[in-house]
């Protein structure tokens, strides 16, 4: 069909046009929009009321008795998780069992331990003082000179009045060694 | 025609198509058509039918603006719209068929200004012109168009007058094409001759393939059982005349004769039959609209037959611009 009107007038009227194409998208899209809020109004509201409850739980929670004493228990529990990392600093110690297994592997039948002592003698030295009675002489001064060549223990001490007697003897060795 | 399927059965919102009634515009009178289209359904909403004064307009050009503004205002009042299709006589109109090189879609509105000149006799400038290209074109070495040309002047008034009424213009059409239109199926191929009758005037058009290639109005005088030898003559002049058309073929021979318009009674339908030795029909304005053997329109055959230019704008068009 011919439309003779001029290019200003098809102008306005594809503008106009234009407008309408636009208001419609626009209705689309806040229909899409006004759909949604109602699809998610129903979550909204179960949310709403999920969280006035968990409000008033906690609030309950934090009103009971129980949880007037969560707070006293909290405190100690945390003061003795304090005491014991302290005594755990303190009561570090050098690992002795090394040193005593070496000792007693120097044992044999003329000799008998009857205590070990464990001392400390400085940040980074112990003395074990080894106690017992040994039925020869030679047993004893055996037993002294492995321990000096063992290299565990950087002295061996043993009181010359120990090989006063020749059989049966009390003796008392300290070793001293590094950690 | 999937997407035709498709928006019949997803059409597209109210809001996108812009409500227009159609108005066709002559030196005495104004037609007015409200079609509703809902979906497939086309309605008639309303029709009204307005004098206008003597001395308002003059052979298709506006004399009193004012007044005519005031005629539309009323109209517009009345109808409750803001857009409108108007149609009015071709009496300022050019209309022609001519050949350009074939060219780029966007070229061919350069190329049919470059004819212009050659087939109206007022400068290019000053007019406005639609064309429609012809797709029978058989010669692969141009195409065929029809051009419609009218005067920037007249265009503007017309303009003018909607937009003081508060109105906006959609389009503006010869009063033939809307005719054929409202007349002819819109598959039609074949080619026939309308006489339209109003206001003491005949117009004949030859319309082919549904574009008007060829228009003519002439005035008459007295009752038209007076005028039917004089009708008759016209009638045998242009077929002779479109007989003797470069180029045009057995397929463009004219069908029948279709009558339209004012005053048309039966017997004279007869009477230029016989004349002419032709068939001779009287026009349906409702073709494209209504099925007259299953619903009838809040209007009378004959009346509508007055309609006929105004039905014919009212049709709701695949694209408006």
């Amino acid at each position: 069909m011919f439309n003779l009107i001029p290019k200003s007038a098809k102008k306005i009227i594809s503008k106009d046009y234009k407008i309408r194409r636009w208001v419609v998208v626009l209705t689309f899209v806040i229909f899409v929009q006004l759909s949604l809020m109602v699809f998610l109004l129903p979550s909204l509201v179960l949310s709403y009321f999920k969280d006035k409850d968990l409000s008033e739980e906690v609030q309950s929670a934090k009103e009971s008795v129980l949880s007037k004493d969560a707070a006293a228990i909290s405190k100690v529990i945390t003061s003795t998780n304090t005491s014991l990392d302290l005594y755990e600093n303190l009561f570090s110690y050098p690992q002795v069992v090394p040193q005593i297994n070496k000792i007693i592997s120097y044992k044999n039948q003329s000799l008998k331990f009857t205590d070990f002592l464990y001392q400390s003698t400085g940040t980074s030295t112990s003395l074990i003082t080894v106690r017992g009675i040994a039925s020869t002489r030679d047993s004893l001064v055996l037993l002294v000179r492995n321990l000096e060549e063992s290299g565990v223990f950087y002295n061996v001490d043993l009181p010359v009045s120990n090989l006063a007697k020749d059989r049966n003897i009390d003796f008392s060795v300290s070793l001293y060694f590094k950690e | 025609m999937v997407f035709k399927k498709i928006f019949d059965t997803l059409p597209p919102p109210k809001l996108l198509n812009i409500p227009y009634f159609a108005v066709s515009v002559s030196d005495k009178n104004i037609r007015c058509i409200y079609l509703s289209n809902r979906g497939q359904k086309i309605e008639l909403v309303k029709s009204s039918e307005y004098s206008i004064p003597e001395g308002v307009i003059s052979g298709g050009h506006i004399e009193n603006m004012d007044e005519f503004s005031n005629i539309l205002k009323k109209i517009k009042k009345e109808f409750g719209l803001n857009y409108v299709r108007m149609s009015i006589s071709e009496e300022k109109a050019y209309l022609f068929k001519t050949k350009i090189p074939i060219v780029k879609r966007k070229e061919v509105r350069d190329a049919i200004e470059s004819t212009l000149e050659d087939n109206v006799p007022v400068p290019a400038e000053e007019l406005v012109f639609d064309f429609v290209v012809n797709d029978k074109t058989d010669l692969d070495d141009s195409l065929d168009v029809v051009v419609v040309a009218l005067p920037v002047k007249i265009v503007d008034s017309y303009v003018e007058a909607v937009s003081k009424a508060g109105l906006s213009m959609i389009s503006l059409e010869i009063e033939s094409q809307a005719i054929s239109q409202s007349l002819l199926s819109r598959n039609d191929r074949n080619t026939n001759i309308i006489i339209y009758l109003n206001d003491e005037k005949m117009s004949v058009y030859v319309v082919n393939n549904s574009i008007v290639h060829f228009t003519s109005t002439t005035s008459i005088k007295g009752n038209i059982k007076d005028n039917v030898p004089f009708i008759s003559q016209e009638v045998r002049k242009i077929r002779t005349y479109w007989k003797s058309l470069e180029g045009s073929s057995s397929e463009d021979s004219i069908e029948e004769v279709i009558i339209c318009g004012d005053f048309v009674e039966e017997d004279v339908i007869s009477q230029i039959s016989v004349n002419i030795k032709m068939p001779v029909v009287l026009g349906n304005v409702w073709t494209n609209v209504y099925n007259l053997d299953k619903s009838v329109p809040d209007i009378s055959f004959k009346d509508s037959l007055k309609f006929a230019p105004a039905i014919g704008l009212a049709l709701p068009e695949d694209l408006l611009i």
